[in-house]
């Protein structure tokens, strides 16, 4: 039998330094300690902030909303591109939320102009369809990398960061043109809102095909400028879409149009040729408009990573860096309930 | 019944390595994870999860593993401050 306890030699000793030493240099560089310059969830959230600081208990971005209830029939012809449930012919109940694009949960309406539909449709097995769409029809950067350096330019205080931006950025130019010359409407209901990002469906045999959604209005849209717009008051959307859903549900198509080869699947930026396969999948009804602070859409994070199967991310980089700053906005948020109390009665403010 | 063995048992041998693991990967993935924006983070999300549910699975399957086995007294000649550290992480953990 070997001795008992005795002393450790140096050698050994110096191996356990070295591998302590080892895994805590792996576990900094994992951590990003060693990269200052890595896009972090943290850094992409707080760069929506206004100087005076983000509202607290509130979406860090798309904080101006009103909830609304309703369903999505699938008329089943969506099943020729993915297994999904949601896809197969049936209605299935839906929470979801429309909203601005700003961090400002007090934004006067007329003051921004990108405005959003957050969605999610639940089928009986509990799979869930979530997806945060915009009335833009491309994205003003192609990468997260891009969207966070126009974030800074955005809030920086030099005047010219937007158009050195844009000079930098050719890329931007077609959102910034629909930006200022795309038409307004006076109603959430008149909005055709977009994926923008590209996923894979997956069908019956296995077969991939890739994707983006698109959700039409029924209702005619009508342009209004925004002067008039202003005239109507800080918060005439939510107002007008509650009488409107009050009156009669509102209705969008939901469109899926197919990627050929070749076509730019990864860059939001890129709109793909208009005679590209379409099909329409079902109609969105929304029908009762809710409570935004005591409502049901107040904690949840409309991730759109948050897929049934049958449906999966693509090489589009944007859903997985979405899914980090969400979740990360949906923490801070929740975490900071109390600076967004609760109305006492449930009544909307 | 708790029968003092000279050393732990074979499956509490296996549990101790195998879990000391998975809490060094879920570590890392998990401080990983809430650093990158890179898609690498949806993997690593579907790796954390189920990740820390296992070991907490296997946490309970230790207990259960314990009570039923018991642990080898402390070596007879360590140093007293050693076997208060080793008693006092064993009830904290
Ligand atoms: C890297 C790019 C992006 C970042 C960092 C980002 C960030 C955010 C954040 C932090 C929120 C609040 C999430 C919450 O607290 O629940 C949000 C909401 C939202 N985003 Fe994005 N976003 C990005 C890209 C997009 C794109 C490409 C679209 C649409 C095509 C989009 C549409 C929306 C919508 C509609 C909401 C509101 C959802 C709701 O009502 O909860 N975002 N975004």
């Amino acid at each position: 039998m070997t001795p008992p306890h005795q002393s450790p030699a140096i050698g050994s000793l110096a191996l356990i330094v070295i591998f302590v030493i080892a895994v805590a240099g792996a576990f900094a560089f994992t951590a990003g300690w060693l990269s200052p310059q890595r896009l972090t969830p943290g850094k992409l959230v707080d760069a929506f902030a206004p100087p005076t600081g983000a509202a607290l208990g509130h979406r860090r971005n798309h904080a101006k909303g009103i909830c609304f209830t309703g369903v999505f029939e699938a008329n089943g012809a969506g099943s020729a591109l993915s297994q999904a449930p949601v896809l197969s012919r049936g209605r299935y109940p839906v929470l979801g939320r429309f909203n601005l694009g700003t961090a400002n949960p007090n934004a006067p309406d007329a003051t921004v102009r990108v405005r959003g539909l957050g969605l999610r449709i639940t089928t009986p097995g509990g799979q869930e369809w979530r997806t945060a769409m915009i009335n833009a029809p491309v994205f003003p950067v192609s990468t997260p990398q891009t969207f966070y350096e126009l974030l800074r330019a955005e809030g920086s205080k030099d005047p010219n960061a937007i158009a050195t931006f844009a000079a930098a950025h050719p890329e931007f130019a077609p959102f910034a043109d629909w930006a200022k010359n795309g038409t307004w409407t006076g109603s959430y209901a008149e909005e055709r809102y977009n994926s923008l990002n590209s996923f894979i469906f997956v069908d019956g045999s296995g077969a991939e095909h890739v994707v983006r959604w698109s959700l039409l209005p029924a209702a005619q849209t009508v342009a209004v400028s925004t002067d008039e717009l202003t005239k109507r008051g800080a918060d005439f959307l939510e107002q007008e879409i509650a009488q409107r859903v009050a009156g009669a549900p509102q209705r969008w198509a939901m469109v899926v149009t197919v990627a050929a080869g070749g076509d730019p699947t990864a860059d939001p930026t890129k709109p793909w040729p208009a005679d590209r396969r379409t099909i329409e999948v079902g109609t969105l009804a929304a029908q009762q408009v809710q409570a935004e602070p005591d409502g049901p859409c107040r904690d949840i994070n409309f991730d759109p990573t948050v897929l049934p199967s049958g449906m999966r991310t693509s090489d589009d980089p944007f859903p997985a860096a979405r899914s980090a700053a969400y979740a990360k906005s949906y923490d801070l948020r929740t975490a900071e309930a109390k600076d967004y109390p609760r109305t006492a009665t449930g009544a909307r403010p | 019944m708790i029968v003092a063995h000279r050393r732990f048992t074979p499956v509490q041998r296996l549990l101790h390595w195998l879990m000391a693991a998975c809490i060094l990967a879920v570590l890392f993935i998990g401080v990983g994870m809430v650093s990158t924006v890179m898609p690498k983070y949806l993997t690593l999300v579907a790796i954390h999860k189920p990740l820390g549910i296992a070991i907490l699975a296997l946490a309970l399957i230790r207990l259960a593993v314990r009570l039923r086995y018991g642990a080898p007294p402390l070596p007879a000649d360590l140093p007293e401050p050693m076997k208060l550290a080793a008693v006092a992480s064993h009830y904290a953990l």
